[in-house]
């Protein structure tokens, strides 16, 4: 059989030769470097792809609040979806930018919009601890609930969403936060749930859709979960989504994820009591430190680590080697190369 | 296995009664969400997804039967912004304006957020810098959809698909790193 071409071999990775010709492609490149190595390149190309396009999951809803969707009116109004409520809140948002930059500016405060007055642009001052002006609320929220996928009926996401965004954003604020913001905020955070807004040109029932959406993030909840216990980099569940579909090509087991030592392993093993190992996000192999709560708290430089086989790494620290071996049940091993000192290790749950 | 899809939108199945009826709610339920995550990352807008997904299923509703559906789904969908994309420039230009002029309200980010934003900004320019069919290609796949549906949905040969997939998924992680590195990617085609 002659080398590969680009086409067969992604074709192949991809499941869409038919069995046939998967075989024989399969056995040319069991015993042909090149194509084993044009192999290699295309799975970290789909890898990589999966990676970059589930990053464009993180998109603002739109600039202004949103509402049901008004019948077609082919005025500027409409083509701009604006409404007078949006236009006045977008007005209030360009005169609070204005005052603003008028201001002192090394407090970027941000105003509720009921409170805007160019005088006075201090006044949110007070509230740095919880800094969510309707503006910010409006242009997140969307975000905040698509990193959500989890099946929860239109209310609850934004709840989830909260808990899922880090502490000092508070992307969705408890009730009394918005009390300060301008009236239409509170019934515009409603309308962000998730479930698709009601078309009148569609004339699909509102419950029906958020029925329906439901089911569907349901089903795919579902399909994700199993992929996702596999592992998370990252600081969302967007983050871990994307992580997520670099497992699709990857064999069923793979010693990428997170691991806690269960010994002191002082001065033998030089990594910290939790570290990961992943990938970031053009397919480099990188360690990670973990928090106490096992999220990533940075890079550990001079670290890399390939994969050996699906359950067990090279882990190349700046002075030594270590070999790290899965095992079932979640256990796993750190060795150093010489055999010399071994660590058992736990793999955990990597968290965002 | 015939090369060219032998459906279009629209036109009755010589399949006949195999094929079923238009049920807008079953569809809507299973075809809904990945619609507008495809669309999402076509257009970068979550609000002008959701209302191309509806004119979609609006038109799916007008059939009386589809072939292959989720082929059919997406290849309307994808028409629907190619035709819109064309005459819609000038509005979207605005909306960029007024989005960037929301944005210098905001407080500073928690650095994870404002890094996810300027992923989400560096994959949207790599992904312009693709020709639109491998960017729709592309973004098919990511969604799932087999050699089978994607070759139907953009008028295809089956065999074309893995060499369409195969320069996209190169063209758009080259890019990317490009970009990432603080250099100036280079496109094969104008942007369209």
């Amino acid at each position: 059989m002659q080398h590969l071409e680009e086409g067969t071999i992604h074709a192949w990775l991809d499941g869409a030769l038919p069995p046939s010709e998967a075989e024989a492609v399969e056995a040319h490149v069991a015993q042909c470097a090149e194509c084993a190595a044009l192999v290699a390149e295309a799975r970290g190309l789909i890898a990589g792809t999966s990676r970059i396009v589930s990053s464009l999951d993180h998109v603002p809803a739109g600039v202004v609040p949103k509402q049901p969707v008004q019948p077609s009116q082919s005025s500027l109004w409409h083509s701009l979806r604006l409404t007078p409520a949006r236009a006045s809140i977008a007005a209030l948002i360009l005169v609070g930018v204005a005052s603003m930059f008028t201001a002192r500016r090394g407090q970027l405060q941000i105003p509720s919009a009921s409170s805007i007055r160019p005088d006075t642009p201090a006044i949110a001052a007070p509230t740095v601890s919880a800094p969510t002006p309707p503006p910010n609320v409006v242009a997140r929220p969307e975000t905040a609930v698509t990193t959500e996928r989890a099946p929860q009926p239109p209310g609850a996401p934004r709840r989830k969403a909260a808990e899922l965004a880090k502490p000092t954003a508070p992307v969705i604020p408890p009730p009394p936060a918005p009390a300060t913001a301008s009236a239409p905020a509170p019934t515009e955070m409603r309308a962000i749930a998730p479930a698709p807004e009601p078309s009148a040109v569609a004339g699909l029932a509102a419950s029906k859709v958020a029925e329906a959406a439901a089911t569907a993030d349901s089903a795919r909840a579902r399909r994700d979960s199993t992929m996702a216990q596999r592992n998370f980099a990252g600081a969302s569940a967007a983050a871990a989504q994307r992580v997520m579909r670099q497992t699709l090509d990857l064999p069923v087991s793979s010693p990428q994820g997170c691991y806690r030592l269960l010994t002191d392993s002082a001065g033998a093993i030089a990594l910290p009591e939790r570290f990961a190992l992943q990938r970031d996000s053009v397919g480099r192999n990188v360690v990670l430190r973990l928090s106490p709560e096992s999220r990533p708290a940075g890079t550990l430089d001079g670290f890399a680590w390939s994969q050996t086989s699906p359950t067990a790494a090279r882990l190349t620290a700046p002075t030594t080697q270590l070999l790290l071996t899965t095992a079932e049940s979640g256990r796993a091993r750190l060795e150093t190369v010489n055999r010399k000192a071994e660590v058992p290790l736990q793999r955990i749950p990597c968290r965002p | 296995m015939r090369s060219k899809p032998c459906f279009e939108p629209g036109r009755r199945s010589r399949l006949g009664p195999i094929v079923s009826h238009v049920d807008l709610d079953r569809l809507f339920r299973e075809y809904h969400q990945p619609l507008v995550r495809y669309l999402t990352r076509r257009l970068g807008d979550r609000d002008w997804a959701e209302e191309v997904t509806q004119e979609t299923f609006l038109r799916a509703a007008r059939q009386e039967q589809i072939v292959s559906e989720r082929s059919w789904l997406f290849a309307v969908a994808t028409n629907l912004v190619r035709d819109e994309a064309r005459k819609d420039a000038r509005r979207r230009r605005r909306l960029e304006l007024l989005r960037e002029q929301s944005k210098a309200d905001e407080i500073v980010e928690p650095e994870s957020s404002a890094e996810r934003a300027e992923e989400a900004a560096m994959a949207r320019r790599a992904l312009e810098l693709l020709a639109e069919r491998d960017r729709e290609a592309l973004l098919m796949r990511e969604e799932g959809l087999d050699y089978t549906e994607i070759a139907a949905a953009l008028n295809l040969s089956v065999g074309s698909v893995g060499t369409t997939l195969a320069r996209a998924r190169r063209r758009l992680v080259e890019a990317y790193e490009s970009l990432q590195s603080g250099g100036v990617a280079r496109g094969s085609h104008a942007a369209s």
